[in-house]
Order: C-alpha cells, then structure tokens, then sequence
C-alpha cells in the first residue's frame, strides 16, 4: 500500500542548512523564492560572500550574497511525467554544481579556471 | 530591470529604508543586483547640498575677452548673484539678455564633479580662478560632470517648473536606481507597474494605477485604418489608436529624465512616449506615419491604410529602422499592409513608415504576439530589443487598449495631438480568464504549515487575484496580467513568498530513508583516481568538445580527421569546440604543453568519457577512458644533490603497474604495439584476459612537434577503463605463507636481443617448477662480447616449500631442468 511522502518547503531549510554549514561553516545562509523551470515554488539557498563577508563587493555584485543551491518543491506536471501521482506524492529538489560549490568554498575567482587546468592551480588543492 | 525609485513612486508609497525593501524585493523572488545612487550619500558622486543647488540664469552678457564664452549673471539663493564664465554652446542664443529664467545645475567652489574634458570618469574640486581675465568660483553643470550622462556637448538646462534657486540638487535630481534581475517567470515585473504592484503587496501600501482614459476629438479610428489579422495563431490581438496634427520635439524634462533612468535613451516625443509608456504598464507600442501609410494605401488602390497581420512570404525583405536590409523567414510575423511589410512584428519597425521630424499624423499600434514565436524570430535576426524582452516572455492581451490609450493622451497633452475617437481593435483569440480551485489543505501539505484561509485572501487579492470561499476550498481568479498562474502549485508560491520563506518553520525530516545501494562502477573510478593521485599525479579534466585539425595531429602525415567518425555540434559555439573526442591523447598533450611555460616536470592523468558514433544508430557509444602523461625530471632538483633523471617508459608502466597491483587486476600482459601516436619500439600495449585494453609508450616525435612540444620527451599511456577494469573486484585471496627457510639463486641467460623480458620471465616460471616461487628480474646486460643480437637477462630466483626444508641437491636439480627446457623452448643459454 502506498504511504503518502511529504516534503513540504520547510524541509528546505533543514536541508540545505545542514548541508550548507557543513560544506560553508561560518558564513551566514538565508533561503529566498527564486524561479526554476521544473519546481515551484522554487527556493534559492544563498551563502554570504566570502570576499567581503556580506558587506558587498565586484564577485557579489555588492548585494553581499552568493546563490549556492537551487532548488523547491518538484512541479507537479515533472512527477506526472515520470508517473507519479502528484496528489499522493510531494517532492522536494535541491541541488548544486559542485564546480560552483567549491568555487564557493575555496573562494576561486573563476569557475573556468576547473577546466583550463593551470596546474599551479590544481596544486594548490592537495 | 533599472527601476528608478522617483519613477516608482508615483505608483506606490516607498515606506521601508531603501536597503530593507531591496531585500525584500530579493526574498520574495525579485532579485536585486544593484542599487545605484545618483547624487546622494552612497553616491559614486555624492552631491555636496551646501555646494551643488539648483540656480537660475537671469542674464547672459558677453564675455569682454572672449568670443566664444559668455558671462552669466545667476541667482542660486544667496543675497547676492553670481557671475560663471562658460562656453556652453546652449547659452550662445541667449547673449545679450536680461529677465532671463533659465534653470541650472549650479555649482560652487569646493564642490567635487567628474572633470567634463576628461576621458572616463575623473574626480576634480571645483576652484576659483580666473578664465580669460574674468574671476570665476562657480560653474553651470553638464551631465558628465554630475556623473547623470555622458553628455558634455552643453549645460544642463532644468525646466521652469525647477524648485528655487538654492534649492540642493539632490532634493530635485537625487534618485536611487534599483536593477531588478527578473526570472524569466517574472514578465509581470517588465514595468514600473508591475513593481509597483509587488511593493504594494509586500509593503501593504496602496497601489495607484495611471489613468489610462483617453480625450478624443477626432474622427472615428475605425474609418481611418482596417484591421486583418491572418495568422492569429501568431498575432492573437491588434489594437491602434490614430493622433493627428502632432508636433515633433523634444519630450518633457521629467520624462527624458525617468527614460535616462530606467537606461533608455531620450529621441522625440513621440518615440519617448511609447518607450515611456511600454516602461511603465509593460505593454510595447510602435508608432506609423500615418500619412506613409496612407500613401502606400493609395499606391495599391486603396482609401484608408489596412493593417494586415501575416507570416512573411518566400523571398520578402524589408528595411528595418536600424537602415539593415533583411531577408525574411516564412515562420516570421510581420505587420504588413497593402504595399508589404512594414514591420516585424513585435520586434523591430520598418525604416519606410517610421516617425521623422515633419510627421504630423501618427498611426499607433499596440498589440500582442506569440511569445515563443517572437524570441524564436528575434534570435534568428538577431535583433534583441525592449519590445521582445516582454513579448518574448509573456504579454497579456488585455493591456492592449489601456496601453493605446494612455499613450495616445500623452501625445495629446505633450505633443499637441488630436486623438481619433476610439480604439480600432481586431481581438480574434480571447485571453482566457484563469481560475483555480486551491484546498487549504494543499497549501498545508507542500508549505508545511497550516496558513488561515482569511491570510490566503489577503495576500492573493494584495496581488489582484479575486477569491472566494466555500468550506476549504478556495476559488481563485487570476488577473489578466497572471499569464503565469495555472494550478495551485503556482498560488502556493505565491502565498510562501508574500508570507516570506524566512518566517516558514524549520522542520526535521522525521522519516526513514530508503537503504542506500553502493554504485560499484563509481567507486572503482574513484580508486582509479586516489591510487593515481597516491603516485604522485594530478587529475585534470579536459573539455569533451575540440576540432578536427587539433584531433589530427595525433597523426602527422596520416590520412585526415574523417569527420563522419566524430559526433558533431550542430551549433558550435566556436570552431573550436565543435567535434565531441574519440580520444583523450590530444586534450592532454595540450594541457601539458600549456603548463611546461610554467613548470618543467609534469604528471598528470584524466579519467572522462570519449564519444564513438555508432552506425545506424543516434546516440554514440560513450565509454569511459583513462589517459596518463608525464614528461620531465623524475624527481625536482632536491637540495640533498645527485642526478636527476627524466622521466622514462618504465616510471609510466610504474605508474600502470601500481594501478593493476592496488586494484588486484587479474590476467594482466603487456606487449609491444604499433600505435601512430607512439614511437615504435617504444610503446606496449596492455591486455586484461587476452582483450586490449589499452596503449602506453613514448609520444612520436612528429606528435610532439606537432603538438608544439619541441624536442621533448613526452609518455603517454591510453586504457579504455571498462576493459582494464574487467577484472578488478574480486578480493584478494591470501596465499599460504611456509614456515621454512627459502633458497635463493641467481641466473643470467643469454637470449635474442628481440625477445621479451617479460616472455622470458614467464618461460621461467613455467619451467621452473613448483618449488620455484619467485622470479625478478635484476639486470640487463649488452656488450661485443655476447654474440650478435643477443643480449643477457640476470634473474634472481627463489626456491621454497611449503612442507619441508630444500637441500642445496634438490635445488640444483630444479635448476638444471629449467635451464634445459629453457633451452629447448626460448632458446636460452646459460650465461657462465
């Protein structure tokens, strides 16, 4: 017999904290609507940036936050498409490139620079 | 979005501190990414209130030894008047006068502007001095210096209705610009409007809508102009108002200035209105010279000019207003008439029948296209625009004819204009009107909390949603501008966001996770990767997508790069990166070659996946390679002293060898090869349970020239993972270990120069009997005086039981029957 999952948004924040404090540590996070094509509503984990501690600066464009996870309660019409009764079933989505989150983290200037591989970059990581 | 908070304002109250209400905007889904001040504290140029005021020109008299300065007499609230010394070209028409009251950005000494001759932006300070004779300690401001424009061409002239002079200028210009990121799920938010309404919600101020009522005097618009829409299905609305008598100039200051703002530039009044007007409720209006149209008409034999609304027709062109001539596709809707095409609709006007200085009457269209249709077009032309930033994302057709109208009454109170009694609107395709039945349980279910039916009303009708109760069911009526709205998902967002995401509780997931199943395939690539990294190399990952002559130098002087082997983009973003790899070898000789201009020794290795199209079929196979290359010293020059040796074949099948041995690959050969790439006779192929898997050697010397590695010597090692892998995963099994004592022999064999070590060791094996349980090979030794081609291997064996100790005649005996049937089957001599 099917038993009925909920994952309603506030999971979010529990979520995304607790995997956000591991990965982040200290900085600060907040949770804001944002627009994804596949959930809705849609949420945007963001962490302060770690360049100017939230006052604000060039990488975070001044507004002092970074978007780190996006994510939101999967749209119903996606579980349809996957057969999934979306009356029965709620799901929640959250992800992250993890090229981003590490840019994130080890506060890399430029997310290409995982691809030109310089390797004085690369050494800097062992 | 540049949304100026002086222009919001007319719509709605701003309450909150401007940073709180950017963030509020930004939690509820309206990202701000600047906030940019003009002239007020946190300016870029802050605006001195002591030093920079409005003043006002009163009299303009020639300066004595100057033609081409004037001296102006100027009031800026003081008890006495001021004499600048200018040679703005603006005021030239003005020498001579008194009783003047011309408005400026005045500026004292000790002010700080940008300096107007300058390039770019440099800060200066306002100081006294003498220009031509004449003292002078305060100035009439251009654009640049105020940091409002780039304009430097004359001084700003205010209008009359400027506040008095003395007046600081940031009470009167100071503005704070917020850049609205919108979504794409936003189209709403394309005008001040929409803005305004969300502050409204959020705020719980009370949204004022313009009035969008209109003062006809003219003639009845539907005998002016025909309507035919032929193609609804791309054109679903087609409304046009028709303005006689205008007069083309300049629009208002106060309009040119919310333009400049909101990052528009000002042209006419005319054009500015639609612009304007497009800005502020979100619909893009175009104006026709009317009187081209009706010449046109005429041309083809008509009264009145007929808007037609039509795909375009094989072979059309048309000149758009940016004077390119353009070639026209047939999935293209164009607003034709009689005579052809006359723009493209919703994107871009035609140059033929756009607004000049002499025209007088004004045919102005407001309407609604396909959205899909109208980004599709606008990305094939290449013509992005304001008008399909909004069509492309979404327009409601209901806004047609307020937006017609509002336009239309501010060409009459602005540009002189008679408005044409009514709206000639063709509306083939009516916008639906959206309801939604929204349980209050649902929303409980997805936010987690329970949410009172009365807050639900409130926030959905802060957004002009209409809802109506019945038990727990909510019926919600979305408002035309919604075209987003369709299931209760979206009124749930709606609900959360208004609410504010930061006010939802945090919960705990209180149920079990399902078991969690290991994915061996990705584990043993990530072994792959900790034992490679463990020798001392460092993983790269290279893009999948290069192009065929940087494929074809893995085979200088071979036939070239056959491009129907390769998986080819269909739109590459550059040349470049436009044939998906078959192989690994060529991004990595590229890397290294890139990195020997900063370091000498390199090692690096790539695991990733290499594309093979597959006959007859779409997708290619995708299997995953493992490619390693090393060059330079085998280790850095270290302090301690000693050679340092470069890196050669045996430290790269080190390196492979490590890799079988940690991950236990069983039935593991190596044999010489023939590869292109490699140099031959230095290079060996790698074989799991008798299938390739793979290559490694020394690159050829023409790749490496090829590749722009000089003279150097490059190793590089190839292995299609699967196949290598194939073995792997069975966990090693102990071998018993004897209690007794060991024997150990050496013995040297002379063989041909061309046989295998590694066949030599396995013949020894095999001959060498059971008590034989270990066999290493320790030197290779060549010199005139072996016999031609041959060449001696020196081997150091172990002897070993498991059940009793071997006496020195019992390994002897071994031995020699090694060494016979070694004879027999390699041919090998025992070297004295």
């Amino acid at each position: 017999m099917r038993h009925p999952r909920h994952f309603p948004v506030q999971f979010a924040p529990w979520l995304t904290k607790g995997r956000g404090q591991f990965i982040f540590r200290d900085r600060r996070i907040r949770f804001r609507c944002d627009y994804f094509p596949y959930v809705e509503p849609g949420l945007d984990t963001s962490v302060s940036c770690m360049l100017c501690d939230g006052t604000g600066c060039r990488l975070c464009g001044d507004t002092g936050w970074l978007e780190a996870i996006p994510g939101g309660m999967v749209h119903p019409q996606v579980l349809r498409n996957y057969g999934i009764d979306p009356d029965c079933y709620t799901g929640f989505a959250f992800g992250a490139g993890p090229d981003r989150i590490a840019a994130l983290k080890y506060g890399i200037d430029d997310i290409r620079r995982f691809y030109t591989n310089d390797l004085r970059f690369l050494g800097q990581f062992n | 979005m540049r949304v100026p908070l002086s222009w919001l304002q007319a719509y709605v109250d701003i309450t909150l501190p401007i940073a709180e209400l950017a963030e509020r905007l930004t939690l509820a889904g309206l990202e701000v990414a600047s906030i940019e001040t003009i002239g007020l504290p946190g300016a870029e140029l802050p605006w001195d209130t002591d030093k920079i005021l409005v003043g006002e020109i009163v009299e303009v008299k020639p300066h004595p030894n100057a033609d081409r300065l004037v001296l102006a007499v100027a009031d800026y609230g003081a008890d006495e008047y001021e004499t600048l010394v200018t040679g703005a070209p603006n005021l030239f028409p003005y020498k001579g006068q008194t009783g003047l009251r011309l408005k400026i950005a005045f500026a004292m000494e000790g002010a700080s502007l940008y300096d107007g001759h300058a390039e770019g932006k440099k800060l200066m300070q306002l100081k006294r001095t003498k220009i031509r004779g004449v003292p002078s300690r305060a100035m009439a401001c251009s654009e640049k210096e105020l940091n409002l424009g780039d304009d430097h061409s004359g001084i700003i002239l205010l209008p009359d209705d400027a506040p008095a002079p003395g007046t600081p200028l940031t009470d009167y210009l100071g503005d704070v610009v917020l850049d609205l990121d919108l979504t794409p799920n936003l189209a709403r938010c394309f005008s001040m409007v929409g803005v305004a309404r969300e502050v409204a919600a959020l705020t719980g101020a009370k949204l004022r809508l313009p009035d969008t009522s209109m003062i006809a005097e003219g003639e009845l618009a539907d005998d002016q102009v025909k309507i035919v829409i032929q193609d609804p299905d791309l054109c679903n609305r087609y409304s046009a108002t028709i303005i006689r008598d205008v007069t083309i100039g300049p629009s208002p200051f106060w309009m040119q200035r919310r333009l400049t703002m909101a990052g528009m530039r000002p042209i006419s009044n005319i054009v500015d209105i639609t612009n304007y007007v497009m800005l502020e409720l979100g619909q893009p209006l175009h104006a026709f010279d009317y009187d081209l149209l009706l010449e046109r008409a005429r041309r083809s034999g008509h009264d009145v000019p007929t808007i037609i609304m039509r795909r375009a027709r094989p072979g059309e062109r048309m000149t758009t207003l940016d004077e390119v001539d353009r070639e026209l596709a047939s999935d293209m809707l164009m607003i034709t008439d009689t005579a052809g095409p006359i723009a493209v609709g919703g994107i871009m006007g035609g140059a033929e029948t756009e607004i000049h200085d002499d025209t007088r009457n004004i045919l102005l269209e407001s309407a609604n296209f396909d959205f899909i249709n109208n980004r599709r077009t606008a990305q094939t032309l290449k013509i992005p625009s304001e008008a399909t930033a909004r069509f492309g994302r979404g327009v409601p057709a209901s806004g047609t004819v307020p937006a017609a109208q509002r336009a239309s009454d501010l060409m009459r109170t602005l540009a002189d204009g008679v408005i044409a009694e009514g709206v000639a609107d063709a509306y083939p395709v009516k916008q639906p009107i959206v309801t939604v039945e929204l349980p209050v349980s649902e929303v409980e279910r997805i936010l987690g909390i329970a949410v009172p039916q009365d807050e639900i009303s409130r926030i959905l009708e802060s957004l002009d949603f209409t809802v109506a109760h019945s038990g727990d069911m909510s019926t919600v009526t979305a408002p035309q501008h919604r075209l987003d709205v369709t299931i209760p998902a979206d009124l749930i967002e709606e609900i959360a966001r208004i609410y504010g995401y930061d006010r939802l509780p945090t919960t705990l997931m209180s149920d079990e996770l399902p078991p969690q199943r290991s994915n061996v395939e990705l584990e043993i690539e990530e072994q792959v990767r900790d034992v490679l990294a463990g020798a001392g190399l460092q993983e790269v990952i290279t893009y999948s997508l290069g192009n065929l002559p940087a494929y074809a130098k893995l085979t200088p002087g071979g036939p070239e790069p056959n491009p129907d082997d390769y998986i080819r983009l269909a739109n590459p973003l550059t040349p470049e990166r436009e044939y998906m790899r078959r192989t690994l070898m060529t991004s990595l000789l590229e890397t290294v070659r890139d990195n020997l201009r900063f370091q000498e020794r390199i090692a690096i290795f790539e695991i990733g996946r290499v594309y093979w199209p597959r006959e007859g079929e779409t997708l290619p196979e995708e299997p995953r390679h493992l490619c390693i290359a090393m060059t330079g010293s085998r280790t850095s020059h270290f302090w301690h002293g000693g050679e340092t040796e470069a890196l050669d074949f045996y430290d790269l099948k080190g390196v492979v060898e490590t890799l079988v041995t940690r991950l236990n690959l069983a039935n593991v050969t190596f044999a010489p090869a023939n590869h292109p790439t490699l140099h031959p006779g230095r290079a060996a192929t790698l074989s799991t349970a008798d299938a390739d898997a793979g290559v490694l050697g020394e690159v050829h010397p023409d790749v490496c020239e090829a590749y722009g590695l000089g003279n150097r010597r490059v190793r590089l090692a190839e292995f299609n993972l699967e196949k290598l892998l194939a073995t792997s995963g069975e966990p090693v099994q102990m071998t018993p270990i004897s209690p007794y004592p060991a024997v150990y022999e050496d013995v040297a064999l002379v063989v041909d120069e061309a046989l295998p070590a590694a066949e030599v060791q396995q013949a020894i094996v095999t001959a060498g009997g059971r008590l034989l349980c270990r066999v290493q090979l320790f030197d290779v030794y060549r010199s005139d005086q072996l016999p031609p081609d041959k060449k001696s291997l020196a081997f150091s064996l172990t002897y070993q039981a498991m059940d009793r100790s071997l006496t020195s005649d019992q390994v002897a005996k071994e031995r020699q029957r090694m060494i016979r049937r070694l004879e027999r089957q390699i041919g090998a001599q025992l070297r004295e």
